[in-house]
C-alpha cells in the first residue's frame, strides 16, 4: 500500500476510513455511518488491527493501536484522533 | 400431503411422495435400510442415485448458475423431509451446501460455472475451514496460501471436515498474509500427485456412513485466480456464509422432531398396557403434545428467519444464531423425552420403526454442536444484546412491511440472488422482529375486541401480559450492564432468554398474519397459548398446562397419526 493520503484533508480521510472499513466487512462504504461505533457493524480486533497498520503505511504516522481502538471507535472520533496526532508525519 | 402452511412447501410435498413411506419397508429411505445402513457405517446402497434421480443435488445451485436452488424456505422445507428420514444424507449434501455458498456469493464467473457443473452431476464439495489445532478460532488458522509464480502454493492441514475426501471442490481457508486470510476454490483433480491427501474418516457417535475426515495440502500449486472474492476478507466471508447453513441446519432439528414424534406417538398408540393404550396415560399423553409443542415453535422461529435470506439478509447475523442456538437444543430435548416415553424401546437397534430412534437421537447430537457450538452461537447473540435493546423502538412503516412479508408465509418469496455484501457480520442493532413485540401484543388486543375473537383470546393476552413483564425486566437488565462482557456467564444468560422471547414473537406473529388463510383450530390459537406457556416455563416460570387445549392437541395427534398427515402447523383441523 503506497503513501499518498493527506492526513489533513478531513474529508478524504473519512471517505478512505469508510471504504477500508467497508472493504473488510464486505459491505458498501455508504452504509458505514461515521459516528457509529465500528462494533455495531461487527468489526472485529483482528480488522481493526489491519485498518490501523493500513493507515500507518497509507500516512507514514505511528499509531497506539490501544488507544486508537478504545478510546476512538466511530470513523469521525478517528478522524478527529489522526489529525490530533503529533507533527510525526513525512516532510514537516 | 394435506395442508400447506406456505407455498415454499409444494417441492418438499413432491419429495416427500417420491421419497415415499419410511415405515414401508424395502427402499433406500425406509427405516430398515436406514438402520441396516447405519449398522454397517454405510449410506443405504443406492440412497444418492434415488435422490438425485429426483434431482435434490440440484437444489444445491442457485437458480442463476442452472440449479434449482430458488429459495432458503424451499430448501429448508425438503431438507426437513430428508432429515425425518436419513440426516447423515442431509448433512452430507449440507456441508456441500456450506463450501458452495462461498463461491455463490464471492466466486467468479468461471468459479461459478465450474462448481455449478459439479455439483449438478452429483458431486460433492467440503469446507476446509477448520484445523484440529483451532476449533471455531479462525483467526489461528495455519494453513497458508502464497503468491508464487503467477498463482498459490497451498500448504495446508484442514480437519475434521464433512466431505473431505469424496469431494473434488474444497473451499479453504489460508493465510495470505501476516494478518490476512483468505478464501480460495480448490480443485483435486487439477493438482500434481503428492500435493493432497486425505485423513481416515473420523469414527463418530452418529452420522455413521458420513465421510467426516480431513484433507492435507503440500506444495500444491494453485491458478493465479483461485480466490474466491477479494484478499483478506476471509474470515469475514466465512462468517457470511454460515449465517445461511446455520438457519438451514434447524430444518434438520424440525426434520427429526417430526421423525421422533412420529415413532413415539405410534408405539404409543398401538402399544397396549393395563388394558389400554398407553396414549391414553395421562403423562404420556402430555409429554407427546408437549412436544409437538416444541415442534411448532421451532417451525415459526424459523420459517421467518429462511425467509430473511431474500427479504432482509442484513439481519441474518444475529437471527441466523438464533435459530441455530434454539431449535437445535429443543429438539434434543424432545428427542430426550419422546425417548422416555418410548421406555426401553428407545434403546433398542429393532423393533418400533425398525430401531431408528437410537440412530437419529446421535445423528441429531451433531445439530447443537457444527457450525458453531451453543456457547458460542449465544456468545455471537450476547455481543448484539446492547444495541438490540438500545434500538428497540416501534417498527416503522419499513418495518411493519418487512415483518408482514417474514411472518405471512402465504406468499412465496422472490428467488434468491446470492450476494456477499448483503449479509452482515452484526445487525448494528436492527432485529424487526424482537422489536415487534408491542405492536403484536395490541394488535392481538385488537383481535379480541373485534367481532370475532379468537376462541383462546384471553388466555394468550394473559400469556403476553406475563412474556412482557419479562421481556421489560431483562431489557432493563441489559442496559443497566454498564460495562457488557459477552462472554460472561450473565451474557450467556440473557442471550438464552433473549431467544425464548424471540421464538414467542414469532409464534405470536405467525398466528396473526396467517389466521385468516389457515382458518380453524389455528385461528382459534389454542396451539399458541401451549406454544407461549412452553417458551414461559423454558423463561423459568412456572405454569400450569392448560388441559382443555392439550386434549385438543392430544385429538389432532391422534387423528394426524392415523392420517399420517405432517406434523405442521398448517395439519391443525380446518374450522
Amino acid at each position: 500500500m503506497t503513501k499518498s493520503l493527506d492526513i489533513r484533508n478531513t474529508s478524504e480521510l473519512q471517505s478512505w476510513l469508510r471504504e477500508r472499513i467497508a472493504f473488510y466487512l464486505d459491505q458498501p462504504a455508504d452504509t458505514i455511518d461515521p459516528d457509529t461505533e465500528l462494533t455495531h457493524y461487527g468489526m472485529n480486533s483482528v480488522y481493526a488491527v489491519s485498518l490501523l497498520a493500513d493507515l500507518e503505511t497509507k500516512l507514514g504516522v505511528e499509531i497506539d493501536y490501544m488507544q486508537a481502538t478504545w478510546g476512538y471507535p466511530t470513523v469521525n472520533k478517528l478522524v478527529e484522533y489522526l489529525e490530533a496526532l503529533p507533527a510525526n508525519r513525512e516532510g514537516e | 400431503m394435506t395442508a400447506l402452511l406456505s407455498p415454499a412447501q409444494v417441492l418438499a410435498g413432491a419429495f416427500d411422495d417420491y421419497l415415499g413411506d419410511p415405515y414401508a419397508g424395502g427402499t433406500p429411505f425406509s427405516y430398515d435400510e436406514i438402520v441396516a445402513g447405519d449398522e454397517a457405517s454405510e449410506l443405504p446402497p443406492n440412497a444418492r442415485s434415488t435422490i438425485e434421480k429426483w434431482g435434490f443435488h440440484e437444489l444445491l445451485v442457485p437458480v442463476e448458475q442452472g440449479g434449482r436452488l430458488r429459495t432458503l424456505d424451499e430448501l429448508l422445507h425438503v431438507c426437513r423431509v430428508l432429515s425425518r428420514r436419513n440426516p447423515t444424507i442431509a448433512v452430507m449434501y449440507g456441508s456441500t451446501l456450506l463450501a458452495a455458498n462461498p463461491v455463490w456469493l464471492w466466486g467468479s464467473a468461471r468459479q461459478k460455472r465450474e462448481l455449478a457443473d459439479e455439483l449438478l452431476s452429483g458431486g460433492l464439495a467440503c469446507f476446509g475451514v477448520s484445523e484440529a489445532d483451532h476449533g471455531s478460532d479462525l483467526l489461528s488458522t495455519e494453513g497458508t496460501l502464497v503468491r508464487e509464480n503467477g498463482g498459490f502454493r497451498l500448504n495446508a492441514a484442514k480437519w475434521p471436515v464433512g466431505n473431505a475426501t469424496r469431494a473434488r471442490f474444497v473451499t479453504v481457508l489460508a493465510r495470505t498474509g501476516e494478518r490476512d486470510l483468505s478464501l480460495a476454490l480448490v480443485d483435486k483433480q487439477q493438482l500434481s500427485d503428492g500435493a493432497v491427501r486425505h485423513l481416515p474418516f473420523v469414527r463418530t457417535l452418529g452420522l455413521k456412513g458420513h465421510d467426516l475426515s480431513g484433507v492435507e495440502f503440500h506444495d500444491a500449486v494453485l491458478p493465479g485466480d483461485a480466490l474466491v472474492g477479494l484478499p483478506g476478507i476471509g474470515v469475514t466471508q466465512v462468517l457470511k456464509t454460515l449465517q445461511i447453513t446455520r438457519t438451514a441446519i434447524a430444518a434438520m432439528s424440525l426434520g427429526v422432531m417430526d421423525a421422533v414424534l412420529r415413532m413415539g406417538l405410534g408405539y404409543a398408540m398401538d402399544r397396549r398396557l393395563y388394558g389400554d393404550r398407553i396414549f391414553a396415560i395421562p403423562i404420556i399423553r402430555h409429554q407427546l403434545v408437549q412436544e409437538h409443542v416444541n415442534l411448532f415453535i421451532g417451525e415459526c422461529t424459523t420459517l421467518p428467519i429462511s425467509r430473511a435470506l431474500v427479504l432482509a439478509p442484513e439481519r441474518l447475523s444475529l437471527w441466523s444464531a438464533i435459530a441455530k442456538y434454539l431449535v437445535p437444543v429443543t429438539a434434543e430435548k424432545t428427542v430426550h423425552n419422546v425417548g422416555v416415553v418410548m421406555g426401553a424401546r428407545s434403546y433398542l437397534r429393532e423393533g418400533v420403526a425398525s430401531g431408528a430412534f437410537q440412530k437419529l437421537q446421535r445423528d441429531h447430537a451433531i445439530a447443537s454442536v457444527f457450525e458453531g457450538t451453543t456457547h458460542v452461537n449465544l456468545h455471537w447473540i450476547a455481543e448484539q444484546l446492547p444495541a438490540v435493546v438500545a434500538s428497540a423502538g416501534e417498527p416503522d412503516d419499513a418495518a411493519q412491511d418487512l415483518l408482514r412479508q417474514l411472518f405471512d408465509l402465504g406468499d412465496n418469496t422472490a428467488a434468491w440472488h446470492p450476494d456477499g455484501r448483503r449479509l452482515r457480520l452484526a445487525n448494528g442493532g436492527l432485529d424487526e422482529i424482537t422489536a415487534a413485540w408491542p405492536l403484536a401484543v395490541r394488535r392481538a388486543e385488537a383481535l379480541l375486541r373485534g367481532p370475532r375473537p379468537p376462541a383462546a383470546g384471553a388466555e394468550i393476552l394473559d400469556l403476553c401480559a406475563r412474556l412482557s413483564e419479562l421481556r421489560a425486566a431483562l431489557h432493563h437488565r441489559i442496559a443497566a450492564t454498564e460495562s457488557w462482557q459477552s462472554s460472561s456467564v450473565a451474557a450467556i444468560t440473557a442471550a438464552g432468554e433473549h431467544c425464548a422471547h424471540h421464538a414467542a414473537v414469532s409464534c405470536l406473529l405467525i398466528w396473526l398474519d396467517n389466521r385468516d388463510r389457515l382458518g380453524g383450530a389455528f385461528a382459534d390459537g389454542g396451539w399458541l397459548v401451549l406454544s407461549l406457556q412452553r417458551l414461559l416455563q423454558r423463561l423459568g416460570v412456572t405454569v400450569a398446562v392448560d388441559e382443555r387445549h392439550e386434549a385438543e392437541l392430544a385429538q389432532q395427534l391422534e387423528h394426524g397419526a392415523e392420517k399420517k398427515d405432517w406434523f405442521t402447523l398448517a395439519s391443525l383441523p380446518a374450522g
